[in-house]
């Protein structure tokens, strides 16, 4: 097999894993508009069936519909967070290029620092503390998380605000955001999104492991690594149940991975194209 | 200063170099005579106040004992006397008993142990006026008439240490009276015990114990399973069957005289109003959450106290029931109506409850989100806030709890009448109601106190009881079955209904 | 000239990181919901049912009732001092209580590093020997799935399928193969992943640089071609790369002790957490922190030693 079309393969299943599992997160709770949190104690646990399924955990409650609903959890927050620090992070890297100097120095020193930060041990602390939620989930995570973009879109960006085209259109008296959304934004592009699709996997596996550890996910939130927790203690009678957030869990991360690995290939290209 | 952060930095660079190998396995167990066990509670700060852990393997011992009827008998006192008012008691300390330390039991440190910590054990319900030793004798001075005060002395809180550990700030090593003495406590998590040989009584025929706190209840599951412990206590009802098909330990479930109860603040609107209690009680299907969580349908509660506590539980009294409609009714007739989104509303506020639970039982947050999916089903919005123990007593101080899932059992004093005064009078407990005023039912509890006519007794208690079952400041949800497991090892084994001691004197292994 | 600075950035943003963590390691104390004074009332007198009168008295004795800057400051020269008070729980001195966590986190981080970069060195290395080849797309698959599975999900299935299912392991002390090694095991494989890739790459760049035809033309042998040019070329993004594996070993460890209920720092800083032990979250937090800052300036410092040559030039 030619790297070329390893690549291309990796592109297509990642891409389709990922739209599928994006439609199911969406629409799914549309077609299956069984209540997640509805129970009934008398059919706790109870093995999949034309009612269940893929069965009940031990309130009674529909795996088939937890798990739908906990990709719409999982996915919500995990695209949240990377929109959020996404645009943080280039809004405050474009204030750095375009002002440089004393605020460029701070602002790259104050991101420097949050990046060295081990984030995810500051948002199990904080939230663990203070009893979690998922706006309290969001607002940590997006702490931790806009100095990757900022570092991204100051490194890409600073050979572009010195090449002659941007420099070009500033001497014209192009207005700055104009500069930015036509010349800048184009060419950090490709970056961007491969680094966004792979931070996406990573949040949500993020966000599984912290409901596994039972920090900052209020129940009866369906979460996925919550799920997992509750029911690892009926393996053996609950085999169906358990595995359902397993698959969704390493379905979405493998194809948020493999999308991320052939759009990187794309800005490696590019990388030549440049040099 | 200077010394103490030298000496702390040289302790951890050797812990890394030591750190760095493997350390052989120190093997414990039947081969080297050790009982090893693994509980859901912390062993905490080294003083018998502070957990139950140093009076349940033996370290400490108390006063009294409850016998296994519940009669009060003599442990570290031979025998006691009371005045004719019941306002003076006289304990007879026992000669012959030398702590861990060397140093011999006297009343003076008997005396001195019981007044340290009467603010911090079970005599803080307790109304004290003086304690003071008398050669031989400890009395206790009391403001008004107290005939409890022997099952009082025998609650776990109240055990006796040495005279050196009333001193220290941080105790390191208690100095008990039991048959075991601490041999290790440097990790917090494991207290490791050996045989003390000068002790007064019987001997225990296993020479090594020790204490594993072990929160995390698949683990518990998974330890006695590999036999890496003789007992793991706290198992969530199903062990029963996970653990069933193993044929080197058995599952055992025993009831106590203990419950698992919803805790409301009766004086947060609008849990004030007794309209909206009932309506909450109503809403509970006790039967439900009694056979999926707890494993056993006839675990659903009827009234305050289960029927194992015979004198307090009243079988004349109509048994709670399950009627969300009848709920639905009663919180119309109380003013709320269903909003757009199914919530209640009432004067323009949602109905919404923060209910707190904490895990060291396992079943209590499982009974947290049943009960938050029944009261949606009336309502009413519940949101749950999950911490360890101290999200309810801290919530109960400041007086921000809303609601708890709590558990508490009615013979720590031996007499119920201590969790009944410490749960409800005036204004009520950590693990009972709060809030709530009855001056009737205070009335009741102190003249229960200074009453020995048994017949007048039953009367109380039945008021006491109904009156709690009108009013519900705390409703009952299930009654409580103990679920553990012992390794078949093990021979001679009692579970001790009041939770006191785990008997581990009595133990043999099997042949 | 450039060297020194770029030292003394880092010492800079060590630094900061560490007086970050610290600051939110006080506030998160201090906004806690409920009384602080109360939390440490009950911790301080156990068994008492804390009370406003107890509040107060703790809240005098621990200076609570003081403006809060003064409180930070005077915390913090008590942190710098390692003296972090009394745990809540056991109301022992914190420092004594968390070193037998250090001590039982060392014996598996120090393993587990090390049984990782065994398993991913040579896979790497075969990957990165013959990019695209069948092998290399085998491997590169198998540890691109590796790293999608949770850490927590090969925890628990390795704990179900080794010590439950089939005993070959213990769950119970913090010593001995019998219990070290699946530990071991789930953090090598976990952070091998990772790495092997990191490795396959570096190896597989540096094979296709001018200089190892070069020296190939000048007649070095083939077999020793690597080992004399490559190597040290190979080895600076792998050295690079190291900060990252130690944070991933940082989360890794929290999960894998409490799935392995095997009583080290991230144990103990989840009970700590969920009983609100405030103090002892606050010391290993901080030493994880430390931890972390101590191996990334150490790799830096390396890195640093090797290429300093380079860096001249």
């Amino acid at each position: 097999m030619n790297p070329g079309r390893a690549r291309r393969v990796s592109t297509t299943i990642g891409g389709g894993l990922t739209l599928a599992f994006l439609f199911v997160a969406a629409i799914g709770p549309l077609i299956y508009p069984v209540d997640p949190n509805a129970q009934s104690l008398v059919h706790a646990l109870a093995p999949p069936g034309p009612d269940y399924p893929l069965g009940a955990d031990q309130f009674g409650r529909d795996i088939l519909a937890r798990v739908l609903h906990g990709a719409r959890f999982s996915a919500g927050i995990a695209v949240a967070i990377v929109v959020l620090s996404l645009a943080t992070g280039i809004a405050l890297a474009g204030c750095a290029l375009w002002t440089g100097g004393v605020v460029s120095a701070t602002l790259t020193l104050v991101a420097d620092a949050v990046y060295a930060l081990p984030g995810m041990l500051v948002v199990l602390m904080v939230a663990g503390v203070m009893g979690g939620g998922a706006i309290t989930l969001v607002l940590l995570l997006w702490f931790v998380k806009w100095p990757e973009y900022y570092r991204l879109s100051h490194a890409t960006g600073r050979f572009v605000v010195s090449s002659e085209h941007v420099l070009a259109s500033r001497l014209a008296g192009a207005r700055p955001l104009r500069v930015f959304r036509f010349q800048i934004l184009p060419t950090m592009a490709p970056y961007l999104l491969s680094v966004g699709s792979l931070s996406v996997g990573q949040t949500v596996l993020s966000i599984a492991t912290l409901g596994f550890l039972g920090i900052g996910i209020a129940p009866p939130q369906a979460e996925w690594g919550a799920m997992i927790n509750d029911l690892r203690g009926y393996w053996q009678l609950a085999p169906v149940q358990l595995a359902a957030p397993t698959v969704a869990i390493v379905w979405i991360v493998l194809g948020l991975l493999l999308l991320s690995q052939g759009l990187s290939e794309r800005k490696a290209r590019l990388d030549d194209a440049f040099s | 200063m200077e010394v103490e952060l030298r000496g702390n930095l040289v302790a951890m660079v050797a812990s890394c170099a030591v750190s760095l190998g493997f350390v052989p396995i120190t093997l414990a167990g039947p081969d080297d005579d050790t009982v090893r066990i693994a509980a859901p509670w912390d062993i905490s700060a080294l003083t018998p106040s502070a957990g139950t852990a140093l009076q349940r393997m033996g370290v400490t011992e108390t006063l009294t004992r409850p016998g296994p009827d519940g009669e009060i008998a003599g442990l570290l006192a031979t025998d006691w006397s009371a005045s004719e008012d019941l306002t003076e008691w006289r304990f007879t300390i026992r000669d012959d008993v030398v702590f861990h330390d060397g140093t011999a039991l006297t009343a003076d440190v008997a005396a001195a142990n019981l007044s340290t910590f009467r603010a911090e054990n079970a005599l803080r319900d307790a109304p004290i006026s003086g304690i003071r030793a008398e050669g031989d004798q400890v009395v206790i001075q009391l403001e008004r008439p107290f005939s409890p005060v022997p099952a009082y002395l025998s609650d776990w809180s109240t055990g006796i240490v040495a005279a050196a550990n009333l001193e220290d700030d941080a105790v390191l090593t208690p100095f008990g009276t039991g048959y075991y003495r601490v041999e290790d406590v440097s990790d917090p998590n494991v207290m490791r015990l050996v045989i003390n040989e000068d002790y007064w009584g019987d001997l225990p025929n296993i020479s090594r114990a020790e204490y594993h706190f072990v929160p995390d209840v698949q683990a518990r599951q998974a330890m006695i399973a590999a036999g890496e412990i003789e007992f793991a206590f706290g198992l969530p009802a199903n062990a029963v069957q996970l653990l069933g098909g193993a044929d080197n330990l058995s599952v055992d479930v025993q009831s106590l005289p203990r419950i698992r109860a919803l805790k409301l603040n009766a004086a947060m609107p609008p849990y004030d109003e007794l309209d909206v209690r009932r309506a909450i009680s109503l809403a509970i299907d006790r039967r439900g959450i009694a056979g999926a969580i707890v494993g056993n349908p006839e675990a659903a509660a009827t009234q305050l106290i289960p029927p194992t506590l015979a004198g307090w539980h009243d079988t004349a009294l109509a048994p709670f029931e399950y009627d969300p409609q009848q709920a639905v009714a009663l919180l119309q007739g109380a003013g709320w109506a269903r909003g757009d989104d199914g919530v209640l509303v009432r004067d323009g506020e949602r109905f919404e409850m923060e209910l707190r639970t904490y895990d060291s039982r396992p079943e209590l947050p499982l009974i947290g989100v049943a009960v938050q999916e029944m009261l949606r089903d009336i309502g009413i919005d519940v949101s749950i806030r999950q911490g360890d123990w101290s999200v309810i007593s801290d919530g109960h101080a400041d007086g921000s709890l809303e609601a708890g899932i709590i558990s508490d059992t009615f013979v720590y004093v031996p007499d119920p009448i201590g969790a009944m005064a410490e749960n409800f009078y005036q204004d009520g407990g950590d693990w009972g109601s709060m809030n709530w005023h009855n001056a009737d039912f205070d009335a009741l509890v102190e003249a229960y106190q200074r009453t020995a006519d048994s017949g007048a007794l039953g009367d109380m208690r039945r008021q006491m009881i109904e009156m709690i079952h009108a009013e519900m400041p705390l409703i009952t949800i299930t009654w409580y079955d103990e679920v553990y497991a012992v390794s078949d090892a093990i021979d001679g084994f009692e579970f001790d209904v009041y939770e006191l001691r785990y008997g581990l004197d009595r133990l043999t292994w099997t042949e | 000239m450039i060297w020194r600075s770029s030292i003394a950035r880092s010492l800079l943003l060590a630094l900061l990181v560490a007086l970050l963590v610290a600051t939110l390691c006080f506030w998160v104390a201090h906004t806690l919901p409920g009384d602080l004074a109360l939390r440490v009332a009950a911790g301080r007198y156990p068994g008492v049912q804390p009370n406003q009168d107890l509040a107060d008295v703790v809240r005098q004795a621990y200076g609570l009732d003081r403006p809060i800057f003064v409180q930070y400051v005077e915390w913090l020269g008590r942190v710098v001092r390692l003296d972090f008070g009394n745990s809540l729980i056991t109301g022992r001195p914190v420092l004594a209580d968390v070193i037998p966590y250090l001590h039982n986190s060392l014996r598996i981080v120090f393993w587990g590093f090390l049984a990782a970069v065994c398993l991913a060195v040579p896979i790497g290395f075969l990957c990165g020997r013959a990019p695209n080849s069948r092998l290399d797309l085998v491997l590169t698959a198998l540890s691109a799935a590796l790293s999608t599975i949770p850490t927590f999900l090969l925890g628990i299935f390795l704990v179900q399928f080794f010590i439950v299912d089939r005993g070959l392991g213990s769950l119970s002390g913090t010593s001995g193969v019998a219990r070290l090694w699946l530990p071991i095991l789930t953090i090598a494989i976990a952070l091998a992943g990772p790495l092997s890739r990191v490795v396959r790459n570096a190896v597989a760049d540096v094979r296709a640089q001018p200089f190892m035809v070069h020296a190939l033309m000048r007649g070095v042998p083939k077999r020793q071609l690597f080992l004399r040019h490559g190597v040290r070329n190979a080895l600076l993004p792998i050295l690079n790369y190291l900060p990252v594996v130690f944070l991933f070993l940082i989360y890794d460890v929290i999960v894998i002790e409490t799935v392995f209920n095997y009583r080290g720092v991230g144990w103990a800083l989840i009970e700590a957490v969920k009983t609100r032990d405030i103090p002892v979250m606050q010391c290993l937090v901080l030493m994880l922190v430390v931890f972390y800052l101590v191996a990334t300036a150490v790799t830096e410092a390396i890195t640093r030693l090797l290429y300093r040559q380079d860096a001249r030039r």
